[in-house]
């Protein structure tokens, strides 16, 4: 009689449902789960490394690059560290659109997560729905910075620049006519405000219409409730944070325990799960995502009617103007200092933390008084979310696997930053 | 129309045919051959067609679901008309495509698989009537020698999974092999259904005892045998809700993962032509197969009787061919083990349950069914 | 005569596959010889107009039956070398199992089947002849007892395979799917409104 061995599996880093390139090595009985086993750093490009190697101001792309759907809350972290030490405070108004872009940018992770969430568990209408949405706001990105992902809009003392007048418009081509371009057109004649209300007024319609095809769904809840059940406790030592750690039920949200920027000035609740299951964390996502809308409603809206300069006027972090800069020979040196070699930040060490999408990132940063950070820590909290991927998924199956990863929103650039 | 086709090719092409080529006493014999490969292809090439537009029909209405248009570029000397060559795009695409046979496969059974898969779902086609009078055997067995195919094509699923040598595929067809024999048992309980409700196993006569009107037709007295049927119909195809065999997010591609080419394309095609097959038996066993849906309606039954009987079959097939697709868009896919407790726990009670009353019904010759 | 050639055609592909399913080494393609060797004798049936019974093989036996037994071998990984070492040592048995069987086989349906000239012509009946039918009645008429003793020895079988296979032991987390569907969101999330705490608790 041949004794019975367990099968190992390599799920990854080609599997479809990887998300990226995790490499998990399961040891399965038959179809349930026994030990699973990350394998990281097939992404490793040494972000933190680099950093050290570059004026402060140069990094801000790279943090763009770690987690690569939620770009502009990993340069607000990095752009924050970098004022604590400098000791700044940015204009208002340059708070309110670095608040409204946080959470703009929390939608277009959830919209990812949800897709992706939604396709791992095998309902794929789901996944085009959101990037629906989420193409307005990439949109929103662009009229704003030039780029739909990797923005480099957040400076330290401000915002790159204000937000424009007028929305790029689409234009007829041999697929879409002048009437079908004019549709959509429709919400784009304005500013980019405007454009950015009409999509706030739209967009609890399109989230009913998500939770429409899940949230009552027979399956999905078959395939989400008391999968992957994290007790508070357990969630705390494992050091989940974000929407992870409200699933299992606990009240803690930077953005209400340590408010940054304007965020104590706005109006937003925060969803807590019961469980911690795969049902839960949906939950609660999915109702972040209409509280980020309420919070993108009233910066919108404070916007509009507060006018006002994004950026500290202070030639020494910040480029001068072009024009200036061609008639003027100080700032002709400033441009030019500040270029090649940067600014110098005063020596001591910074924690900064951002409730980011999938939960708490964070900078330390040390400096010792050069024009380079000393060290550049990124905590980043897919991390720890992945090491718990062996507790939360012995004892479920194969396809609950599945499912975990994508509850847990891994995404690899900042787990192997 | 079509029996006059038919007729002219019987005529001037069979006959010369087998008196120029065979001896006088083989010329019934070779004849009736001829004219049955005659048949053949004048079903199979249809299905076949069908097939492959019915993925194009899928990425259309799954597109259209989805808020996309689907494929609408490849067309025909020029013009795009809605994507319709695609299809003929894609066979192009994957005929010329390299078969690659994986290292430490078995070579004979990973070429053999596909065949396997795909001749019982096109062999079925042989007892399907279209009419009252057009179907290829007419034998008494039909629904049996129906349900004796669609379970052979777990072969195919199996031998392709294990002749494959990956991890992948293997578990693939464990699941596709358990899933489809505990939906065969649901399927054959729903048929048993209707085989007590008609009195026979062959595939007319329980279309023909159907007639009277809509209400006559089986889905009423049939009603929980129809959804599980289509059901388990859904689950034997290794359609979503139910494609853990090929779940592409958890197993990749399941038990076809290391096929590519033709090989591959000839999984799909069984894959489809089973849809195919599933559709026009709902239609056949529980909604009249090719009756009118305006029989017995004084007004509307005269003003529609121009309409072939064959419209009404493959209107009816096309609504159920319609819901796969539909059920694909919209819901998520089940964990294996819930599969097997919905076909093992809730379907293969619901069946012997319902056959207890549909035998009561007919014993009591209910009206308006079994009078 | 086409029926002759093929029942020639179907005898011999049973007897090969037969043989085979013997012979072969790897017990994936002996078990696959079996399938074959199933469709041949169905063919076969097919020719003496048992539609029904030809049918049922194929179905029973090699749509469920086999389907089980191949998954089994799958799953086993079977030293084909430690199963044939006692080959020879077993082989005077095995001969004498085999001539005792045919002998008794012999015996039982004795020379009266065998002999040409005695051989059964099938009874030629009409198109519209069910042997589903008339297998029907005679199993449920007289055959009834042997019928529902047969059945309840395969439910007694199915059980103790059934409890013999049960592993509680196994860690698994599965949820009853009663309770997943009856969960509401109402029950589960709950919208907090919360204080923002004052600024400069940080740093």
């Amino acid at each position: 009689m041949p004794e019975i061995r367990n099968m190992t599996m390599n799920f990854g880093p080609q599997h479809p449902a990887a998300h990226g390139v995790l490499r998990l090595i399961l040891e399965m009985d038959g179809e349930v789960i026994e030990r699973a086993d990350p394998h990281i750093g097939l992404l490793h490009r040494g972000t933190e490394k680099l950093a050290e190697s570059k004026p402060f101001n140069q990094s801000i792309g790279y943090m763009d690059r770690l987690d690569y759907v939620s770009m502009m809350c990993n340069e607000h972290a990095y752009v924050m560290a970098i004022e604590k030490l400098l000791g700044v405070t940015p204009p208002i108004r340059a708070q309110y659109i670095r608040v409204m872009f946080a959470e703009i940018t929390r939608v277009l992770n959830h919209l990812m997560w949800l897709g992706a969430h939604g396709l791992d568990i095998g309902a794929m209408t789901i996944f085009l729905y959101c990037f629906r949405e989420r193409e307005d706001l990439m949109d929103c990105y662009e009229a704003v910075s030039g780029t739909r992902m990797h923005a480099t809009y957040f400076r330290p003392g401000g915002v790159y620049r204000d937000l424009p007048s007028m929305m790029p418009k689409y234009e007829a081509s041999k697929w879409h006519n002048q009437v079908e371009v004019d549709r959509l057109n429709e919400n784009r004649q304005g500013s980019l405000l405007d454009f950015i209300t009409s999509f706030t007024d739209r967009f609890p319609g399109c989230i009913d219409e998500y939770e429409t095809l899940l949230t009552d769904n027979r399956i999905w809840k078959q395939r989400t409730v008391g999968i992957a059940e994290v007790s508070p406790e357990r969630a705390l030592q494992l050091g989940f944070t974000g929407p992870m750690l409200r699933g299992s039920g606990i009240e803690w949200d930077l953005r209400k325990k340590q408010p940054y920027d304007v965020y104590d000035q706005l109006d937003f609740d925060i969803p807590v799960g019961t469980n911690g299951d795969c049902y839960d964390r949906y939950l609660v996502r999915v109702e972040e995502m209409r509280q980020s809308n309420r919070i993108i409603q009233q910066c919108a809206e404070w916007l509009k009617q507060n006018p006002g300069p994004v950026m500290i006027d202070d030639h020494k972090l910040v480029p001068p103007r072009r024009e200036e800069m061609k008639d003027d020979m100080e700032s002709l040196i400033h441009h030019f200092k500040l270029f090649t070699e940067g600014y110098c930040v005063p020596k001591g060490e910074v924690y900064s933390a951002v409730e980011h999408p999938k939960g708490e990132f964070g900078i330390y940063l040390i400096s010792d008084g050069a024009n380079k950070p000393y060290r550049l820590k990124i905590r980043a909290p897919g991390f720890a979310h992945l090491a718990s991927i062996n507790e939360m998924v012995k004892g479920h199956m194969l396809a609950d696997v599945v499912a975990v990863i994508g509850t847990q929103d891994i995404v690899f650039g900042e787990i192997d930053r | 129309m079509l029996e006059i086709i038919y007729q002219f090719i019987s005529q001037n092409l069979l006959l010369p045919i087998t008196t120029l080529l065979l001896p006088v006493d083989y010329q019934p014999q070779g004849l009736l051959m001829l004219q049955t490969v005659i048949k053949i292809l004048a079903i199979l090439i249809p299905v076949l067609v069908t097939v492959a537009y019915f993925t194009y029909a899928e990425r259309k209405v799954i597109g259209f679901i989805q808020g996309r248009i689907g494929p609408n570029r490849v067309g025909f000397f020029g013009f795009s008309l809605w994507g319709l060559g695609q299809p003929i795009a894609d066979a192009v695409k994957l005929i010329v495509k390299e078969i690659v046979i994986p290292t430490g496969s078995n070579r004979f059974l990973f070429v053999m698989a596909p065949i396997l898969s795909l001749a019982p779902s096109l062999a079925a086609w042989a007892v399907i009537p279209f009419d009252d009078t057009k179907v290829l055997a007419n034998i008494n067995a039909g629904l049996l020698y129906v349900l004796a195919l669609t379970s052979l094509a777990v072969y195919g699923v199996i031998i392709a999974g294990w002749a494959s040598n990956s991890k992948y595929a293997f578990l693939g067809a464990l699941r596709s092999a358990a899933q489809i024999v505990a939906y065969e048992i649901a399927m054959g309980f729903a048929l048993a259904g209707v085989l007590v409700a008609s009195g026979s196993l062959n595939l007319g006569d329980i279309v023909n005892s159907q007639s009277g009107s809509i209400i006559h037709w089986f889905w009423i007295p049939l009603f929980p045998l129809f959804v599980i049927y289509f059901i388990s119909g859904l689950a034997e195809t290794n359609r979503a809700p139910f494609d853990v065999a090929e779940g592409e997010s958890e197993i990749v591609a399941g038990f076809h993962v290391e096929y590519g080419g033709m090989a591959f394309s000839v999984f799909f095609m069984a894959e489809y032509a089973n849809m195919i097959l599933i559709a026009v038996l709902s239609a056949l066993m529980f909604c009249g197969g090719w009756l009118s849906p305006f029989q017995g309606i004084p007004g509307l039954e005269g003003l529609f009787a121009w309409v072939p009987p064959m419209f009404w079959l493959l209107a009816k097939t096309s609504f159920f061919m319609f819901l796969f697709l539909w059920f694909r868009a919209t819901f998520p896919r089940y964990r294996y083990d819930q599969i097997m407790r919905l076909g093992w726990k809730v379907f293969i009670p619901i069946t012997i349950f319902w056959l207890v009353v549909v035998s009561a019904l007919v014993i009591t010759d209910t009206p308006p069914w079994f009078n | 005569m086409i029926e002759q050639i093929v029942f020639y055609l179907f005898g011999g592909i049973l007897l090969l596959s037969a043989s085979m399913v013997v012979v072969m080494r790897n017990p994936i393609h002996s078990a696959l010889f079996l399938v074959l060797s199933f469709f041949a004798s169905s063919a076969i049936w097919l020719l003496l107009q048992a539609e029904f019974l030809a049918i049922a093989l194929v179905l029973v036996y090699v749509g469920a039956v086999m389907v089980l037994f191949l998954f089994v071998v799958m799953m086993l990984d079977i030293n084909i070398a430690t199963v044939r070492a006692g080959f020879a040592r077993f082989l005077p048995v095995g001969i004498t199992v085999a001539v005792l069987m045919v002998t008794a086989m012999g015996l039982v349906v004795g020379a009266d089947y065998f002999m040409s000239d005695t051989y059964m012509a099938i009874k030629s009946v009409g198109s519209d002849y069910s042997n589903t039918k008339e297998l029907g009645i005679t199993l449920y008429t007289e055959y009834l007892f042997q019928f529902e003793v047969a059945g309840a020895i395969l439910l007694v079988a199915i059980i103790a395979a059934i409890s013999l296979s049960m592993n509680k032991s196994k860690i698994t987390k599965s949820k009853n799917p009663q309770d997943q569907v009856f969960v509401k969101k109402q029950d589960r999330l709950r919208v907090v409104k919360m204080q923002s705490e004052t600024k400069g608790t940080e740093s």
